[in-house]
């Protein structure tokens, strides 16, 4: 690998989601290329704390944190009548196609589509 | 790397699917002879962008990754890939099979970018969200053709059975039954709206009964097997009370539709001739063992993967995710079994928005194990290096989106020359056949017609020039063997015309007209022994017309078999004197 296939995995490397084969060519690159060893190490502020380790009762004190809000919270009003943000854009998609398609199908080159048309019919009958 | 146009290059693959997505089920133009030609364009060229937009994005990142846990999903794909451009590339007939191994291609590579970009719930939500939109206009239109109201020049081409934007009730059947799951999905959403909720109720009513009034078995067959298996998938992959209501829902759809088909007037035997179809899919599967395989790993690759991101989604209790698998997987196995019980086959345009949703179901369950490795190939070349590459990979763009646009004028061009057939116009009907160009689905179709009118206005050497070019394309095509012994006799070469005849008779024994041209071509070339048999054979297919008896009538003559030949021209006669009291009567 050369230097600028390195710096193009680079976040990848850190967050150490490499293949092994391929974090072992980065880190060969790495060991032959300082500069780039150099750069690896300003991108990566948070390297340091890899050996950092959460509180054991992390995960305990963040249930009894969230039980504590939930207690807290009102009970939720009905829910009134809101489209989400997906339903305009697909009515305005809707009356932009009808546009379109009336347009196409008056107004459109070529002759009527011939396997529809009376004639056609009658030959294949 | 520029993380803003990396989102850009996202953003408009995902336009674009979700632009597919509702324009593929809608889209119609009445010029071309097919009226639903234009799905195929729409798809290639979206298919086109859709590639595009993920080179550009790994251009732009410096890289192209596969999370390693999507590697199981996107190996046999890439594997089918691979055997399908082999086939290809080996073919004697690539012209004629170019339009089915592209749209295989195309599909493989809608189902890896769906993969590969487009694995959450949300992606997954849009999508459905958009195909509802689409099967709500679908569903309105065949409704209003239902009850007499259709603008279009195809009203009633199907006599009472609705075929909507679709062209065609096995295909509008199709899509009917992939939205029924997907629209089941939405309901389950968690973070559904009430009011689109009922809304969904309302479609699967829709659904339903545009499934009733396509009077099609293919369609029911379609609708049935996708209701069965979101029944049967929803409440096993996404667990809860909401689930089994959903599932309950599916249950009565079915039997409704099932009932009402019945009831409407769809043969029941029809719907039976499934089983039989799915012994013929599988000696299909069997003929092509290589392929069937791929698919198989393909589908059981899938079906792993969902049913342990099924169980990690659970425990997380991550509902909408859990919800859209379980719709994902339902319209995945429901399109394989209805595909496989088609008593017709699986339909076409229809059938290749399962690809995308196949895609994004592998997607979801390559999500369930987010974080873990990802297989890179990084780009040897820093960002500017890379930019200079945009102007290239650009033209190879435009380079290759004229191909849709092109196939899609020679559809145009093709339609013209038979509007010009019709009215005789064989002149006007040659220049146009000859604008279709290769690559189009009608190509060897188009040169046929062409090969016809020449035949038509009286050129026969060149008719048969067109003939053998046809050969070339796709040999035994439609009924180019007949077509060329009509040639040949203009010519006089009833040599050949009786050969050309014969091959016809073997392709196609149960053809009248051949068996007739073959007797005159043979009594010509003084072949009176296969002559008598090709007239006996006419005449036992088609044994109320009587010119069929006057031919052999002829030939007994020639063989000094008088006393025959009159008892066969008196029966020629009587059969004429009916034929004439016939209408009076």
């Amino acid at each position: 690998m050369n230097c600028e296939a390195v710096l193009n995995v680079e976040d990848l490397y850190t967050e150490d989601r490499l293949t092994p084969s391929r974090k072992a060519q980065v880190d060969a690159h790495l060991k032959s290329c300082p500069l780039c060893g150099g750069k690896l190490a300003k991108a990566s502020p948070l390297s340091g704390l890899k050996s950092a380790s959460a509180p054991k009762d992390l995960k305990e004190r963040m249930k009894k944190l969230l039980a504590k809000l939930e207690s807290a919270e009102p009970a939720p009003a009905p829910e009134a009548l809101s489209m989400d943000s997906e339903f305009w854009p697909v009515v305005a998609s809707i009356a932009i196609y009808l546009g379109l398609a009336l347009a196409l199908a008056w107004a459109g080159p070529g002759a009527p589509s011939q396997k529809y048309s009376p004639a056609t019919a009658e030959a294949l009958r | 790397m520029s993380a803003k146009m990396t989102s850009f290059w996202f953003r408009t693959s995902e336009t674009v699917l979700l632009v597919l997505a509702f324009m593929l089920p809608l889209a119609f133009f009445l010029r071309t002879y097919d009226g639903a030609a234009i799905k195929t364009t729409l798809f290639e060229a979206g298919t086109l962008v859709l590639a595009f937009a993920w080179l550009f994005k790994g251009l732009e990142r410096g890289r192209w990754e596969l999370p390693e846990s999507a590697r199981p999903l996107a190996l046999p794909a890439l594997a089918l890939l691979a055997w399908t451009i082999v086939v290809f590339a080996s073919s004697p007939y690539k012209l004629a099979v170019l339009p089915a191994a592209l749209k295989q291609v195309l599909l493989l590579l809608i189902y890896l970018i769906a993969l590969l970009e487009f694995g959450g719930a949300g992606s997954a939500r849009r999508l459905v969200g958009w195909l509802s939109a689409a099967a709500w206009l679908a569903g309105l239109y065949g409704f209003f053709q239902r009850l007499g109201f259709d603008p279009f020049l195809w009203k009633g081409s199907f006599g009472p059975r609705v075929f909507s934007t679709l062209g065609d009730p096995d295909r509008f059947g199709f899509f009917l039954a992939l939205c029924a799951p997907l629209t089941l999905t939405q309901w389950l959403d968690p973070e559904r709206d009430w009011f689109l909720r009922w809304l969904d109720a309302g479609l699967l009513i829709l659904l339903g009964a545009n499934a009733v009034w396509t009077q099609s078995a293919n369609a029911i067959v379609s609708f049935l097997a996708m209701c069965l298996a979101g029944a049967a998938i929803l409440p096993l992959v996404c667990p809860s009370k909401e689930s089994l209501k959903a599932a309950v829902l599916a249950s009565c759809l079915a039997l409704a539709v099932g009932g009402c088909a019945v009831l409407a007037g769809v043969d029941a035997k029809r719907l039976l001739e499934a089983l039989s179809a799915l012994g013929r899919s599988i000696a299909e599967a069997a003929q092509s063992p290589v392929a069937a395989g791929l698919r198989l790993w393909l589908a059981a690759a899938l079906a792993a993967a969902a049913w342990r991101a099924r169980r990690l989604f659970v425990k997380q209790g991550a509902l909408s995710e859990s919800c859209y698998l379980a719709g994902l997987c339902a319209a995945a196995v429901g399109s394989l079994a209805a595909s496989a019980l088609s008593p017709d086959g699986p339909p076409s345009s229809a059938s290749w928005l399962a690809w995308p949703l196949a895609g994004m179901l592998g997607g979801l369950t390559a999500l369930a194990r987010r974080g873990g490795a990802v297989i890179v190939i990084p780009l040897p070349m820093g960002e500017t290096a890379r930019q200079r590459l945009y102007a290239p990979a650009l033209l190879a763009f435009a380079g290759l989106a004229f191909f849709p646009l092109r196939w899609f004028d020679s559809e145009i061009e093709h339609n013209t020359a038979l509007y010009h057939c019709n009215r005789r116009d064989w002149d006007q009907a040659l220049a146009h056949f000859e604008r279709v160009s290769p690559g189009t689905e009608s190509y060897v179709m188009a040169q046929y017609g062409k090969a016809s009118a020449y035949l038509e206005s009286d050129r026969p050497s060149e008719a048969l020039a067109v003939y053998a070019a046809v050969e070339g394309l796709s040999p035994d095509f439609m009924r180019v063997h007949y077509e060329k012994a009509l040639a040949y006799a203009k010519l006089e070469d009833w040599n050949n015309a009786s050969a050309s005849h014969a091959r016809q008779a073997q392709l196609d024994p149960s053809f009248a007209a051949n068996y007739a041209g073959w007797a005159q071509s043979a009594k010509r070339a003084g072949d009176l022994i296969t002559a008598e048999m090709a007239a006996k054979a006419a005449m036992a297919l088609e044994p109320g017309d009587p010119a069929h008896q006057t031919a052999l009538a002829e030939i007994y003559m020639k063989e000094r078999r008088v006393a025959e030949a009159r008892k066969l021209e008196k029966q020629a006669a009587q059969l004429r004197r009916e034929a004439r009291k016939k209408p009076q009567g």
